[in-house]
């Protein structure tokens, strides 16, 4: 499977030429991606990744298609700014990094469902609710009296 | 005097301007009625109400009040005399509009098509298409296709550096071929010796979908406009188009690369509305122009799946007919708020120059934001099929005969004039109350006043306008005060509203 690989080779991960090397080079992936919710409703057949800046859309792909067997029919790519802040001075720097986002469309009618990872929190039952309104009803009646020296408000 | 004033208008048409309007002592005497005797038991008339109807009022801003003011607009609108008036009316306003073109290039972009339309896709062509006797000169048009094929394909040499080739060749093809069929076959067919052919003519169509507005986009490259239209294919109420499956697709149409811009809306077949010859027969479209069978299928890099040409062409079909038809009904003086009650037919034909593939759509509905409608729009279509294999030798190999066969019936499809009254019933617009409009500017005369006449909204607002004058000349005074005035002439109204200077 890996031998089918093609990459876009960068200058660092080259090994010296040697006669006796095979003559298609086989490279393990650089790169690493991320499936992410996505932040607006998308069609059920589309996922959403964060993909490092060197990757293109076919390099996707092939890496799909390869390592994951997931039948793609259509990607589209775009690149997203990290959010940057600005300090007491006004001086601008950047908080996040910036990613590229790829939105991969599944072919032959599958479809994927970003599921919850997070604990649901526990809803309070009604009584516990009631119980609560209560509490800050009476609260807010002594924060009266108390100002006032422990005297009711007929007076 | 009163025989004038019976015939005389007490109100503006809208889109004209009047010079004279009755003074309103005048038109108050034109309304006083004699006094009537009380309806007795015995005759068992109906009772007038004592009060009016208990209805939103005109001046606030809530939503029931915004849904009545709507209706009565919708109310006047569907009011007026003619159809031109009618689409003046509607499209006055830009608004924001998602743009819609008939050839889509992303993945499964067919079925949001026929959910925005509303169409549902029968894979067969109708029997009244089927059932069309062919002529007995088929061996003499099919040696004379043989002949034009041979004739762009082989012995013509083009200069292939302007144009891309299957472009050029698939659109001179279906004109040419478009010539010949409705010249050799018109003579058992007398639709098509009247007929109009149109090339190269822009259809734009806009209607409101359930939360946004879309406008189609569409230039069809030959248009066979007839005197009358073309006959049913299936009742509008049969179950092909109530129980027919709609897919669909709820979520914003950016994810097909379909965009929003706000711009004057517009609808328009192909031919103008004072045209004699208003009914579609067929439509040529060339997919060449688009996209190419050898690429789509060699282009392994973007590796298109098999079926989606299939399913673009059959888009293309869905909105090319949805936009042709509808704008036509439009013309007749149906609109998204009166809808239909007789179905509008028409067909294509969509070419590679070699494959063929044939529709016949059937329009049943334009009000397609109710999502209590059950009827919906029906799309008969036929696969693509080649009409000859290769050019051998100066010869052709692998004609097919039912390509032409279903060629010559898809045109030879006979109109009929139509049984019953073209346009829906006139509706007479009946306002809850009478309004004068030389009274005061309440909200709810000048709600009105827009309603009955929109050329003169910006008039009618009720702000202060304060005006410099140049070479301001007081009488009084007798002098030239000069320019920056605005301490002696501060207006209350604006003065470009007429006013009377009577008593009231």
């Amino acid at each position: 499977m890996a031998s089918s690989l093609v990459f876009r080779q960068l200058l660092r991960h080259r090994l010296p030429w040697h006669p006796e090397n095979p003559k298609l080079q086989v490279l393990l992936t650089p790169f690493c991606i991320k499936l992410v919710r996505p932040g607006k409703p998308q069609p059920p057949d589309t996922l959403q990744f964060r993909i490092p800046m060197e990757m293109g859309k076919q390099e996707l792909k092939i890496y799909l298609e390869e390592l994951y067997n997931i039948p793609v029919a259509d990607i589209r790519v775009r690149i997203q700014m990290g959010r940057r802040a600005r300090n007491w001075q006004n001086r601008m720097y950047w908080k996040e990094e910036d990613h590229k986002v790829a939105y991969v469309v599944m072919r032959d009618g599958q479809t994927f469902e970003f599921p919850d990872i997070l604990a649901k929190k526990e809803e309070k039952t009604e009584i516990e609710k009631m119980e609560n309104e209560m509490y800050e009803k009476e609260a807010v009646k002594q924060r009266e009296t108390t100002q006032r020296g422990g005297i009711n408000t007929w007076f | 005097m009163a025989a004038l004033i019976q015939n005389m208008r007490p109100y503006l048409v809208v889109g004209k301007s009047c010079s004279f309007t009755w003074p309103p002592n005048v038109l108050a005497r034109t309304c006083m009625t004699s006094p009537k005797a009380l309806p007795s038991a015995e005759t068992g008339q109906e009772k007038r109400p004592l009060y009016p109807p208990v209805v939103p009022s005109l001046t606030s801003n809530s939503e029931a009040a915004k849904k009545y003011k709507q209706e009565l607009i919708r109310q006047k609108i569907a009011s007026l005399p003619s159809p031109k008036d009618k689409i003046t009316a509607l499209l006055q306003q830009n608004r924001k509009a998602h743009m819609l073109y008939a050839l889509g290039r992303r993945y499964n972009v067919h079925a949001y098509q026929q959910w925005v339309t509303r169409t549902t896709v029968v894979k067969q062509l109708p029997e009244s298409v089927t059932d069309v006797p062919v002529d007995d000169r088929f061996e003499q048009v099919k040696s004379q296709v043989m002949d034009l094929i041979l004739q762009e394909r082989h012995y013509m040499k083009r200069n292939d550096n302007k144009w891309r080739e299957p472009y050029r060749f698939g659109v001179v093809f279906t004109k040419e071929l478009a010539r010949l069929l409705t010249t050799a076959v018109s003579d058992g067919v007398p639709h098509l010796a009247t007929a109009n052919i149109i090339h190269g003519a822009k259809v734009e169509y806009c209607w409101p979908h359930t939360e946004y507005w879309c406008q189609l986009l569409d230039q069809p490259d030959i248009q066979i406009l007839t005197h009358h239209p073309l006959p049913q294919y299936c009742p509008m109420d049969s179950a092909a188009s109530i129980n027919g499956e709609v897919p669909v697709y709820e979520w914003s149409p950016r994810h097909l690369a379909i965009f929003e811009r706000t711009r004057k809306r517009t609808i328009f077949p192909g031919f103008k509305i004072e045209s004699p010859i208003q009914c579609g027969h067929t439509q040529f479209r060339v997919i060449s122009k688009g996209m190419s069978r050898e690429k789509f299928h060699q282009d392994l890099r973007k590796d298109k799946t098999g079926d989606q040409l299939e399913l673009r062409i059959m888009g293309s079909a869905v909105m090319g007919l949805f936009g042709w038809t509808a704008a036509q009904a439009f013309y007749i003086g149906f609109t998204w708020y009166q809808d239909l009650h007789y179905p509008i037919t028409s067909q294509v034909v969509l070419t590679d120059g070699r494959f063929f593939t044939f529709g016949c759509y059937q329009l049943n509905t334009l009000s397609l934001q109710q999502e209590d409608n059950p009827r919906r729009n029906v799309l008969f279509f036929q696969e693509s099929q080649p009409l000859y294999d290769d050019i051998q030798d100066g010869q052709v190999v692998g004609f097919n005969d039912d390509v032409l066969r279903t060629l010559l019936q898809v045109l030879g499809n006979r109109t009929e004039p139509l049984q019953t009254e073209w346009g829906p019933e006139p509706v007479p617009f009946n306002p809850p109350t009478r309004f004068n409009y030389h009274l005061g500017d309440t909200q709810e005369n000048l709600f009105f006043k827009k309603m009955y006449a929109p050329h003169l909204r910006k008039d009618l607002s009720s702000e202060r306008v304060v005006r410099k004058l140049k070479n301001f000349k007081d009488n009084r005074l007798g002098k030239n005060i000069g320019s920056g005035v605005t301490d002696i002439y501060q207006l209350e109204s604006n003065p470009s509203v007429r006013k009377f200077k009577g008593e009231d």
